[in-house]
């Protein structure tokens, strides 16, 4: 992998901040994203 | 009576147990899960991907044949479309008949990564176990930001799939009364980083480790939870209690019980959640540890083995006894029997309030229970529980 996962986790984030999400929703959009595919997939 | 008074009718009998006081009637709550979809005949494939009428309509057929006062579950709890999105990897699947666990994924990690996970959460999940779990992840930048949206947007689509059918079911006089899940840190570990075998071995050789990893888990749980900004109502936050009965109890109270203590002081006597612990296998070796957790009305104890009427007066005042009708009642008994049965379980635990009556197993296949046996329960139940 050439990347951190967590690299593209970001940009997906800064994208979300830029549509308008506020930036506390678009964090905590990640961390949800992050525990699904941990403990829920 | 109206579909609202109907709601407000079945969410009180809840309310008075959770506030100490006896209600009009024992609730009736089993914990039914993909069992209803065969009962009813519909595909739960179907029902979670493709047409959520058939996921309203499987539970409508239950709760109208059998009088229940809530639901327990909407079963459709993982997201399997976003799934799709990481190819191989996913613990689950699914098909017509239920919810399959593919192969043995709980081994993520090892015992002596537990340090690093332990200083940073969530990097470690995202930047070590998640790229471990889905090597689809070994793409570039690029493509992970797009299947990461991709899956944002299937993500949202399936809260709204079922969000409807929640909603419907609230319309029709149901209410599904728990609405979050939250993990003591012990049980992730268990069943999502380190498998049975590496958790037994990791309370005997690294539980400094070992508990070290639980303390951000448990923040990293609770900041989740906190995220979705859910109000504290009638409604329960569910945990289902895996690991604590394989443990010796001296290795429970140490390991496991602060973080069960914890959450009850956090979220029940802090922040006034009703809680509800699904307390697997035989808890009465660790009873007399239970009694310091904190003296609350807002915790359910679901209690699957052991002496009932000991277990509920033992945790009178710190847990609502939910349980009472067992798989062995469901499946083998005649309807005498069932009869015979209920008046010894509510003549045992229903005097004085603090019980829910319920199964003490989630029934997924229709050989968990007879249907004419559940029917008759809870009918026979409805009666004989009026106080």
């Amino acid at each position: 992998m050439d990347h951190k996962f967590m690299d593209a986790l970001d940009v997906v984030k800064e994208d979300l901040i830029k549509e308008g999400m506020a930036t506390a929703q678009a964090e905590a959009l990640i961390r949800k994203v992050i525990w699904i595919l941990v403990c829920r997939l | 009576m109206s579909k609202k008074a109907l709601y407000d009718s079945r969410v009180k009998l809840f309310s008075d147990v959770m506030s100490n006081k006896i209600p009009e009637r024992v609730p009736l709550w089993p914990f039914v899960e993909t069992w209803v979809f065969h009962y009813a005949n519909i595909s739960v494939k179907d029902a979670f991907l493709k047409d959520n009428n058939l996921l309203f309509n499987a539970y409508k057929k239950f709760y109208d044949d059998i009088p229940v006062d809530a639901l327990a579950s909407f079963s459709n709890t993982v997201p399997f479309k976003m799934s799709e999105n990481f190819g191989e990897g996913g613990i689950y699947t699914v098909n017509d008949q239920g919810v399959q666990i593919i192969g043995s994924h709980g081994k993520m990690m090892d015992g002596e990564e537990l340090p690093e996970l332990a200083k940073d959460v969530k990097a470690f999940f995202a930047n070590v176990i998640a790229p471990r779990k889905f090597p689809k992840l070994d793409q570039s930048l690029e493509k992970n930001v797009d299947l990461i949206k991709r899956s944002l947007a299937d993500l949202k689509a399936w809260g709204e799939y079922n969000g409807e059918v929640v909603q419907r079911w609230a319309n029709d006089g149901m209410p599904l009364m728990i609405k979050a899940t939250n993990y003591n840190p012990m049980d992730v570990v268990l069943d999502y980083l380190r498998d049975f075998v590496g958790i037994s071995s990791d309370i005997r050789r690294r539980p400094t480790d070992l508990f070290a990893a639980c303390e951000v888990i448990y923040d990293y749980v609770i900041e989740l939870f906190l995220d979705m900004g859910t109000p504290a109502d009638n409604k329960f936050l569910f945990s289902p209690l895996h690991v604590p009965t394989f443990m010796r109890p001296k290795d429970f109270e140490k390991l496991y019980f602060p973080f069960m203590k914890k959450y009850i002081e956090d979220f029940a006597v802090t922040r006034g959640y009703n809680l509800h612990f699904f307390m697997e296998n035989d808890w009465m070796p660790y009873l007399d540890i239970l009694q310091d957790l904190p003296e609350t009305s807002k915790v359910v104890g679901l209690f699957e083995l052991g002496d009932l009427k000991a277990i509920k007066e033992k945790m009178k005042g710190r847990m609502v006894f939910q349980g009472g009708l067992s798989a062995n009642a469901l499946k083998y008994y005649t309807l005498d029997q069932v009869r015979d049965n209920i008046k010894k379980t509510f003549d045992d635990l229903a005097p004085g309030g603090g019980f829910i009556y319920g199964t003490d197993f989630s029934l997924m296949n229709l050989n968990d229970g007879k249907p004419e046996n559940l029917i008759e329960a809870f009918t026979f139940a409805k009666e004989y529980g009026k106080y």
